[in-house]
């Protein structure tokens, strides 16, 4: 249960940062957000993804647009705003102190 | 051959066949019922029912025109369990919770009231009430009100008033906002839940243990309503008490005003006829102190009646409203009434005359005795107030009084000077002069002894207008007034007046 729910809390943070990175890349709509994570085995089910995409939009980091798509169901674009953007950066220094911090340390222990 | 239904999922139509259709539709209520309550569940669903049209979508071919179990099933598993990426959610959400989180999760889902809970009451469920607003234990609130009741006595009054003031639990909704806990399907369920169980242990509410019996006491079914029924009954009983009193005083001709007397006491109907100066006035002396009182006898008969028999509609405001107004009016009556006598009084004459110059070594003051018997036994003390100093005698056509007051000057030459002051008020000059004039007070000079008498009189027409007299004695420096058993010099007193 605590590996779970630290694994989670791990996931969690990573999972936003990853959201924001893609985005920041190009607009998209979740599906083709999916498909680029699950790429990365980064989520196991798809449900992960949208309480966090409603999470970021309500912080004001990301925004949408609708558009119509011929194949199928009218498409949420979702595209990372200003303030996502500052969010974003901080969130990639932060990563890459954790990473060579945690890089760092479990090399030396093991 | 299984049937099929058709669905539109997000714009886009799907054949589905029913256990199919089952399945989908009890998962996307479990998504509804995760969510529930949680920000933006709504853009969450809207998301994720498109991305089940999607995936549809993409199962469908062709050849496959209708979605199967298996179908759905697929879908359920590429999304996930509710349960699991909700909770997720959810638990980060709480041990990451922002400032900005918990301030949202506090003024939307924790809604925090005052309320009194009529469940768990004692008496009207303000100490629990209040218990569950600050979340301590029922009995310290309780001890405190016990404290307050017992030390200062405001224990009482405050918790009328906070009965009147705090609203009762009327729903289970209110039940929520009272404990602040958030309002859910999940937690309204609970909530009934406990309170189902609640009745059934038989709650230790006072209200409660009353309400199980007979219809009759149901009436009574809280101290509250016993209180309102006592306070109902003692308003109805004040209102039936100042009836029978206001009624005896007015039309039972009793008199009951001690100050102006013949024998003792006077009714209202003489006190007005020597009091005003116009004796039509007297019919709305009556009218004014009618409406006063038996507004006010009706006014209280009327709630007590209200309260007693829990009676509230618009007729009872509209007539305790109207018995308000008519005790308005009366006060307006009286007002003016007594605005228009007083105006007789604002103007003050006063005559003096001397009516002695005595040359001897010492003056003696004597009341004369004859007339004292006269006075139906007010005793009369030398230099002592008394409580009927200005009690007024009818007798006759004549009032009698005995505001005589004697004032104690230097003498400017050798001699004993007296003089005698009458003074009267009215609303004019002339007219002052004239009950000045028209009072008759008889003093008596028998060689070096002055007999006075102690009261004088007025006619009755000239009516009650502060008729006095004042006996000023000039008293020649270093001699004395002998009265009784004293020996007055003009100093000793100094300006001292002293009253019979």
């Amino acid at each position: 249960m605590s590996l779970e729910n630290t694994q989670a809390q791990m996931r969690k943070g990573i999972l936003e940062y990853c959201i924001l990175s893609i985005l920041d890349q190009s607009e998209a709509y979740p599906s083709e957000i999916l498909v680029t994570m699950k790429d990365a085995k980064l989520i196991v089910v798809e449900g992960t993804l949208y309480p966090l995409l409603t999470r970021l939009k309500n912080m004001e980091l990301l925004t949408y647009r609708w558009e119509e798509s011929q194949s199928g169901p009218p498409r949420k674009y979702y595209s990372i705003t200003k303030m996502g953007k500052t969010f974003l950066e901080e969130l990639s220094s932060t990563w890459e102190d954790l990473n060579f911090a945690v890089q760092k340390i479990t090399k030396s222990t093991n | 051959m299984k049937k099929t239904i058709s669905v539109n999922i997000k714009g886009l139509n799907f054949m589905i066949e029913e256990d199919a259709y089952e399945l989908l539709h009890e998962y996307i209520s479990r998504l509804e019922k995760n969510l529930h309550g949680q920000k933006g569940s709504k853009d969450i669903m809207e998301d994720i029912e498109l991305r089940i049209a999607e995936l549809c979508q993409l199962l469908m071919s062709d050849k496959k025109q209708v979605l199967e179990k298996e179908d759905i099933e697929s879908v359920i598993k590429t999304l996930g369990n509710p349960e699991d990426f909700i909770e997720e959610e959810n638990e980060t959400q709480d041990s990451n919770k922002t400032f900005e989180n918990a301030f949202e999760q506090e003024s939307f889902t924790k809604e925090k009231r005052l309320y009194r809970d009529i469940e768990n009451a004692k008496i009207a469920g303000i100490c629990s009430g209040i218990a569950n607003y600050f979340h301590v234990d029922v009995i310290v609130i309780r001890i405190i009100f016990l404290i307050f009741l017992f030390v200062g006595g405001f224990g009482f009054p405050l918790y009328i008033i906070l009965w009147l003031v705090i609203p009762k639990t009327n729903s289970t909704i209110d039940r929520l906002r009272m404990q602040g806990k958030p309002i859910t399907v999940d937690s309204v369920k609970e909530e009934i839940e406990q309170a189902a169980k609640r009745v059934k242990n038989s709650s230790t509410s006072f209200a409660e243990r009353i309400r199980k019996d007979d219809s009759y006491t149901r009436r009574f079914s809280s101290i509250g309503r016993l209180i309102s029924s006592v306070v109902g009954i003692g308003l109805i009983g004040t209102g039936l008490f100042f009836l029978i009193v206001f009624t005896i005083l007015f039309f039972g001709g009793l008199r009951f005003i001690p100050i102006v007397a013949e024998n003792g006491y006077l009714s209202l109907n003489q006190l007005s006829e020597l009091l005003l100066s116009d004796s039509n006035d007297l019919i709305f002396v009556y009218l004014g102190v009618i409406l006063v009182t038996f507004s006010l006898v009706l006014f209280l008969i009327s709630n007590g009646t209200y309260i007693l028999m829990k009676v509230k509609s618009k007729w009872t405001k509209i007539s305790s409203l109207s018995l308000f107004a008519l005790g308005i009016v009366g006060s307006i009556i009286c007002i003016y009434l007594s605005f228009k006598t007083s105006r007789d009084f604002v103007t003050e004459r006063e005559i003096e005359k001397e009516i002695a110059s005595i040359n001897c070594p010492e003056l003696e003051l004597e009341f004369m005795k004859e007339t004292r018997a006269n006075l139906d036994g007010f005793e009369i003390k030398n230099g002592h107030d008394h409580p009927f100093r200005h009690a007024i005698i009818l007798k006759g056509n004549n009032l009698y009084s005995k505001d005589v007051e004697f004032i104690y000057r230097e003498s400017k030459d050798s001699l004993y000077h007296v003089y005698q002051n009458f003074s009267a008020n009215s609303y004019s000059y002339e007219n002052a002069l004239s009950k000045a004039k028209n009072i008759e007070h008889k003093i008596q000079l028998d060689s070096t002894k002055l007999l006075i008498n102690p009261s004088f009189f007025y006619p009755k027409k000239d009516k009650i207008r502060v008729q006095r007299v004042k006996i000023i004695i000039e008293i020649p420096v270093n001699k004395y007034v002998k009265f009784g058993d004293e020996k007055i010099s003009w100093d000793v007193y100094e300006n001292e007046e002293i009253y019979w």
